[in-house]
């Protein structure tokens, strides 16, 4: 698995948890899931890293709690003005579906049609997610 | 009086705000139709909330753009560059890689037989070959022979059969008359063709089958069913059977004249012999006033000597034929006609 594809993992369960703690913890499951499936013998597609992230992301999805910096969180360096307990109040009153449309497509930037394929949705249902998501976040005033 | 008339609203695609709100994503990547961009422009231009959640669409954009810049240590990174399975972690762990060879080698060996020995432990081969389980149901019932019911006076039947030493164990209780009818007593066809015999230790005086007595009066009836060959766990002391699936019969006919004559002589030469009658009739039976019937057993030793003796009356045609009733080893079975020479 490429060092990119590893920072993506790492940085939507950093996102999506806003916890560094459980995203390492979250990208080691998500690796060892890859690592089962393909042997690391070669490197996943983007349908593959989804899915293995949508599955981990089940595994974890009741233990976004509130916010508490660790040292890890140096590790991350987040960009100037980002206020992150405003991003913590948009995980929690943001659907699951519409943050992961969001991370994927918009911040990790992966092709919106693979990911709809991956998802087993439309297209267009994963551009109402994104849109949803980005006016939500937008109403945040981060 | 020219002026058109417009009746319908065709191609007047008018958005809704909130139809305008779920398309603005579309709108800012350019993904909509131009009289779609076109009813959106127009939302925005001339409906404020709509014009708001294009701001903050466009500010969420731009939060979405740095996020994806966010730098991750490549420290941290590197912890997942050499991640390996549980398996791979805890040989590393144990430093398998540093053991002896031989402890390595042998280590190897055995977690492969343990998990063969394992897999076939487990695997639940009765089903896949259909074993019976033996120590569950020890008996095993190999055939099963049907024999017609018939009930007997015993007195009567002792005393018209003269000696019990005339039967083998093999042969069924019989009527001393023979039966008025011809073709039920005489036709060797009609009996049961699913026959298997136990094989009991050959002698020169077969043993005879002892009736049950039931006080003065003897029934020596045929069991319905009789289950030969049977082999239990418990029944250690039981004469060693053999499944013997097919014997033989030697069929003969000849002519004689004067019958009357020669056939008590044939019968008695026959008694010399050591034959015995098997089937119901006795030796020398007369089926039609011109057919003289004799079916009965003899030691194959006998064979020669049995066949000089016919050839003393005439001309026998003999034929040995398959027959599903197995004789005991050594014993060989006879159904011969001798017909009133005309």
């Amino acid at each position: 698995m490429s060092d990119q594809q590893t920072r993506s993992i790492l940085l939507f369960f950093y996102l999506a948890f806003l916890n560094a703690e459980q995203a390492i913890e979250a990208t080691y499951e998500t690796c060892r899931l890859l690592q089962g499936q393909w042997g690391l013998k070669r490197n996943p597609g983007q349908a593959e890293l989804i899915r293995a992230m949508l599955s981990t992301f089940q595994h974890f999805e009741n233990r976004v709690t509130d916010y508490t910096s660790t040292e890890r969180d140096l590790r991350f360096a987040m960009p100037k003005g980002f206020e992150q307990k405003k991003w913590l109040e948009f995980l929690k009153e943001t659907p699951n579906q519409e943050v992961q449309a969001l991370l994927w497509i918009q911040v990790l930037k992966f092709d919106l049609p693979e990911v709809a394929r991956a998802l087993g949705v439309s297209e267009g249902t994963m551009r109402h997610r994104v849109g949803r998501a980005l006016r939500s976040l937008g109403e945040m005033s981060l | 009086m020219n002026k058109e008339l417009v009746y319908s609203k065709y191609k007047q695609r008018v958005l809704t705000p909130f139809f305008s709100e779920e398309l603005l994503f579309d709108y800012l990547k350019g993904k909509i139709d131009d009289d779609r961009k076109e009813a959106i422009e127009k939302a925005i231009a001339s409906d404020r909330k709509v014009q708001s959640q294009l701001e903050s669409i466009q500010r969420s954009l731009e939060l979405t753009e740095s996020l994806a810049e966010i730098e991750i240590e490549d420290e941290l990174l590197k912890q997942f560059r050499d991640i390996k399975n549980p398996v791979d972690q805890f040989l590393n762990e144990i430093k398998f890689s540093q053991w002896p060879f031989s402890v390595r080698w042998g280590a190897e060996v055995l977690v492969v037989l343990t998990l063969v020995s394992s897999t076939l432990y487990l695997i639940p081969w009765s089903k896949f070959l259909r074993f019976e389980d033996f120590s569950r149901n020890p008996v095993a019932v190999l055939a099963e022979l049907e024999k017609p019911e018939k009930k007997q006076d015993s007195n009567s039947s002792q005393a018209n059969r003269g000696s019990k030493a005339d039967t083998f164990a093999d042969e069924a209780a019989h009527p001393d008359k023979p039966v008025s009818t011809v073709a039920k007593n005489s036709e060797e066809s009609k009996e049961k063709p699913t026959v298997v015999a136990a094989n009991p230790p050959v002698q020169a005086n077969p043993s005879v089958v002892p009736p049950v007595s039931t006080g003065t009066k003897v029934q020596t009836e045929a069991k319905p069913i009789v289950k030969s060959g049977v082999v239990t766990a418990e029944n250690k002391e039981a004469p060693q059977q053999t499944v013997i699936t097919s014997g033989f019969l030697y069929r003969g006919y000849m002519s004689v004249k004067g019958i009357e004559m020669s056939g008590p002589k044939i019968t008695e030469k026959i008694t010399q012999l050591g034959g015995r009658k098997a089937g119901e009739v006795d030796l020398g039976w007369n089926k039609t006033p011109t057919i003289l019937y004799y079916h009965f057993t003899i030691p194959e030793s006998k064979l020669a000597e049995l066949e000089s003796v016919f050839k003393e009356y005439g001309k026998l045609k003999l034929s040995k034929e398959r027959h599903p009733r197995a004789m005991p080893e050594g014993i060989i079975r006879f159904i011969v006609e001798i017909e009133e020479a005309e």
